[in-house]
């Protein structure tokens, strides 16, 4: 265990007080859980409140106005900001953001923001943990901006005040280990110095006392050596020495050793290795030439006594400095942490102050200012239910702020399309984020969102189905339920993680599904499970003895023969006749013809799905017409269009019934082929017994003469989608334009004053736009005809892409079909390559490959068939709904409601 | 609890996972071979010369099922071993705050 763990510093004793480790927060949320099934219960009891405020279609908003107090506005803006249900509209659109009101404000709340920033970093560089209570305050008045603006200020000082005697301290510090090193270090360079100069000159040893030979050139080659010592970075040193070799022509003599300790640069704080050097050199021009290179290499130069004694005197007086020194330092850390130790107590209610502030502010700038009755004026958004909340809230705010004047909210029309805000709780989110993703609502349309929270997680779970792979992803989202509160409140970097998260309930509801579906395909891990008892009884067959099925690798089971389709075993033994129960009979899973039998009942399936699906989306579209009172669409495009759908596809379907219905497993090999009929139907070819495409037995011309009929009534509505709608509003402008041209021809031909007054109206329009009339007219009728074209063309596109997607779509669909099997034949094969190895080894081997297998079989379980066939599945469904469900009904162009909220910038911003 | 160890909480957490699975389903594969299955003869070995002596299948059906019986209990061994390390990471954790 490391030193801080056992001796950890003084200072941080408090915060160990409150350990930041899972064992803490996993007791702490033992007390949480249990509450989000009460929201869920609550929500659950609300959905029957099917009042204006429900899911089925977005709140009614209104304009409203907002007459403020100049004292009032302020705390107004507070309160509607926790509040958060309204949005408010720029009223000072084209005016620069610098010269608006209030941008004094707000620069200064920038500047608290940024002293905030600064203490926040100075915080992080020594690791000190912000103290978190999950208070949220409210936003302070301004005079209180103030007291905090001061406080800010005096800690932002102190703490560059300490910094910068921070580094003064250290950077002494520095000066003086280097120096204490160089001083350690020369006294080896000296004594060799010595030696060498005595083998040359056979000269008495001691240097010092020669120094009357100092001048003395005539007594050899050698005179006194200077020398420079100092200090420099070791990754430096190979290319100084290499550089004073060169620049000296070697006439310097450099000695040099490693520091053993790494000293701390007081700039950045890092540890960096430095080497001890000494030069010895012989006249002026070389020192300076050592000098200058030293200067360049950034080695910093000490002076050094010659003799030994000055060298052991100023060590001593070294080594105090550095112990005074280094009492300074540790006292100078102490204080800053003392410090930062009560900013970090503050600092997270600071920034939400701050930010509170700075909103408020930024919100007060898109008002208009009345300065004359000293009162400002806001426009925005609200939803018509929350009225009374907002006028509370106002009548609040004034009353606080001691204003005498109330604040006035006044309801307006406009013309303008309103947001669209839809109310969710924690469980619709999920969806009504998957619904908006593709794009918003228009104002007061149906909301697909209600139907898709069932809808959605059925397709996934058809292209999913296996009981074990639903039960692993129930118990994944059981998990994220369970600890829900703790995943809240401790936000990860990782964003797959908060996707999946942010998707629980999603993940809850498709795990359950696809345990049922899975039931219903009868796989759990691929295998099948026998609940009702198989309603095959192969040892019926009378021919089949042993010595038969010894003799064959494979036979076809056939339940024409009687007693070998008996029925269920329970609870009737022997013998009904009815299939299994509820599912696909688990026979199937040791038929080599599995997958086609299967492949049958899924593409039926994928078809009556799709077929559902869109004529609810037609139903809700026609909800939509009634509701916007458009019943022109309703005449001229949703009846053909329902028509349309109902004869190519509904007949389909219901053949399908049919065929399901009226054929048993006894005469199953005479059962038509549903798909060569719908091809012989549009192809006005006639059912024949040979082409097996009777459907109704016996009864082949009745059914010919109604699939005649089918496929005309189709192709009638293809003309009236394309052009009853054109027709009709080209009449109504015709009709417009016709009682304008008759009102002018009138008044110039009467220029009798007192009809003149009559048509006053008239004639004024007349003569101040007499010539533009004349001209314009020619240009209206061409603007009417412009448009006809355009409206012609606009209504040709729907109708071609509504009939080709009636097919498409419907093809659409057999991706559910497409998936499953997918799905089941990976499944399939992961079990029988990985887990039946295993199990089929007998003895001891037997189980310790089962044991090894199934990590193996566990993981891919995990990765490629829940993550990756999830994922798939997840897409896929979702396409079907953006695509094939909302095409019929949705038009999704709206904006979103987005509230001036507190909750949502305090949150937003501090996920940066 | 001696404090040594061997595995981070991460993969502890896993194999707690992984282990807790595996108890499950072999104890209901196990039931399932004693119950003579039909869905599971693919994975039992059974000689092919030998298919039509009843006996013998199912004594292999009976096998299979004790193996399986067998890894469960091996499984519950894996899991207290990862839920000891599991604990042995927290009061590790434990000690290393500031």
């Amino acid at each position: 265990m490391s030193a801080e763990a056992i001796f950890p510093p003084a200072s941080s004793v408090a915060s160990c007080l409150r350990p930041k480790t899972r064992v803490y927060s996993s007791l702490q949320e033992q007390s949480l859980i249990g509450i989000d099934l009460h929201e869920t219960v609550k929500w659950l009891l609300n959905i029957s409140n099917f009042t204006m405020g429900s899911l089925y279609r977005s709140e009614e908003m209104c304009l409203a106005q907002l007459y403020l107090q100049s004292e009032a506005a302020f705390a107004c803006v507070s309160e509607l900001g926790e509040l958060g249900l309204v949005q408010f509209r720029d009223l000072n659109p084209n005016v620069n953001a610098f010269l608006r009101k209030f941008v004094h404000d707000v620069r200064r709340c920038d500047e608290m923001e940024r002293k905030l920033r600064f203490l926040e970093r100075e915080l992080n560089k020594d690791n000190i943990p912000v103290d978190d209570d999950g208070d949220v305050p409210l936003a302070p008045l301004p005079r209180e901006m103030i007291e905090l603006e001061g406080k800010f200020e005096k800690l932002e000082s102190d703490m560059k005040e300490v910094n910068g005697n921070q580094e003064a301290l250290r950077k002494n510090f520095l000066e003086l280990s280097e120096l204490k090193q160089i001083l350690k270090k020369t006294q080896g360079f000296f004594e060799e110095a010595t030696m060498y100069q005595t083998e040359h000159t056979g000269f008495a040893p001691e240097l010092e006392e020669d120094s009357s030979r100092a001048g003395d050139l005539s007594r050899g080659p050698f005179t006194k050596l200077g020398f420079v010592a100092g200090v420099i970075l070791r990754e430096k040193m190979l290319a100084f020495e290499r550089v004073l070799w060169r620049a000296c022509r070697g006439n310097v003599f450099l000695r040099h050793a490693e520091m053993e300790v790494p000293l701390v640069d007081p700039y950045t704080g890092d540890k960096v290795n430095k080497c001890v050097f000494i030069i010895f050199f012989q006249g002026d021009q070389l020192k300076n030439r050592v000098k200058k290179i030293c200067e360049g290499f950034r080695a910093t130069l000490y002076p050094c006594p010659e003799s030994p004694q000055e060298r052991r005197e100023i060590a001593v007086g070294v080594t105090t400095r550095l112990e005074d020194l280094q009492t300074v330092l540790n006292q100078t850390e102490d204080h800053r942490r003392i410090v930062l130790s009560q900013v970090a107590h503050n600092i997270r209610v600071w920034f939400i102050k701050v930010r509170k502030i700075k909103a408020i502010y930024d919100t007060l700038n898109l008002f208009n200012v009345n300065i004359a009755e000293k009162c400002l004026i806001a426009e925005c958004w609200c939803p018509v239910a929350d009225l009374e909340k907002i006028q509370g809230a106002l009548r609040h705010a004034t009353e606080t702020s001691g204003s005498s004047v109330p604040s006035i909210l006044q309801v307006m029309k406009s013309d303008e399309s309103p947001p669209t805000y839809n109310r969710t709780n924690a469980f619709t989110y999920g969806f009504e984020t998957l619904i908006d993703a593709f794009g918003v609502a228009n104002y007061r349309e149906v909301n697909p969102t209600p139907f898709t929270i069932i809808s959605f997680p059925f397709l996934f779970a058809v292209m999913f189905g296996d009981l074990g792979h639903g039960f692993l992803m129930l118990m994944f989202s059981l998990y994220m339920l369970y600890y829900q509160r703790y995943f809240l409140r401790n936000k990860t970097d990782n964003e797959i993680w908060e996707m999946m998260f942010g998707g629980r309930y999603l993940i809850l509801l498709m795990g359950l599904f696809s345990m049922y579906t899975g039931f219903l395909y009868n796989e759990c891990f691929s295998i099948s499970v026998n609940v009702f008892g198989s309603a095959w009884n192969v040892s019926a067959d009378p021919g089949w003895d042993t010595e038969y099925l010894k003799s064959q690798t494979s036979l076809m089971v056939d339940p024409g023969k009687p007693g070998v389709f008996r029925g269920s075993t329970l609870p009737y033994p022997n013998s009904t006749g009815n299939p299994y129960p509820y599912g696909i009979d688990p026979i199937w899973q040791l038929a080599s013809n599995k997958i086609t039998f299967l492949n049958s009942y899924k593409m039926k399936g994928a078809v009556i799905l799709g077929f559902v699906q869109m004529m609810f989306g037609l139903i809700l579209a026609l909800n939509n017409h009634l509701y916007f009172k458009n019943y022109l669409s309703l005449f001229c495009e949703w009846i053909p269009q329902i028509i349309f759908l109902l004869c190519v596809i509904g007949y389909l379907v219901i053949l399908i019934f049919y065929k399901w219905a009226v054929w048993s497993a006894a005469d199953s090999s005479q059962a038509p082929s549903l798909l060569i009929g719908l091809i012989n139907m549009f192809m006005f070819t006639a059912p024949s017994q040979t082409a097996d495409t009777v459907v109704f037995s016996g009864q082949a011309g009745l059914q010919q003469g109604l699939q005649i009929f089918i496929v005309l009534l189709a192709v009638f509505c293809i003309p009236w989608m394309l052009f009853t709608k054109p027709v009709i509003i080209y009449y109504r402008n015709k009709q417009k334009q016709a009682t304008a041209g008759y009102g002018e021809v009138h008044t110039s031909v009467n220029g009798i004053s007192d009809r003149a007054d009559i048509l006053a109206h008239d004639e004024l329009n007349i003569n101040h736009e007499s010539e533009l009339d004349s001209s314009s007219e020619s240009e209206k009728h061409e603007e009417e005809e412009f448009e006809m074209g355009q409206f012609m063309i606009i209504q040709v596109i729907h109708t071609i892409e509504y009939c080709l997607s009636c097919i498409s779509h419907t093809a659409s669909y057999l991706r559910l079909w497409a998936l499953s099997l997918a799905h089941s034949e990976l499944s399939q094969v992961l079990w029988t390559m990985v887990m039946s190895i295993g199990l089929k080894e007998p003895g001891a081997l037997g189980v310790v490959m089962s044991f090894l297998l199934f990590w193996v079989f566990s993981s891919l379980t995990v990765g490629i068939l829940l993550i990756m066939e999830g994922l798939s599945a997840f897409l896929h469904a979702l396409r079907l709904h953006w695509v094939e469900f909302q095409s019929k009904f949705y038009k999704g162009e709206g904006y979103m409601f987005s509230p001036f909220s507190f909750h949502v910038i305090v949150e937003g911003k501090s996920e940066e | 609890m001696v404090r040594t160890k061997l595995i981070g909480p991460k993969c502890s957490r896993c194999c707690m996972v992984t282990s807790v699975w595996g108890v499950v389903m072999f104890l209901l594969m196990g039931g399932a071979y004693k119950l003579h299955s039909p869905a599971l003869y693919d994975d039992v070995n059974i000689n092919a010369t030998r298919i039509a002596d009843k006996e013998y299948v199912y004594s292999m059906y009976d096998e299979t099922g004790t193996n399986c019986f067998i890894v469960a209990g091996v499984y519950v061994a894996v899991f207290f071993f990862s839920l000891w390390q599991f604990r042995v990471n927290q009061t590790l954790q434990a000690y290393t705050i500031r």
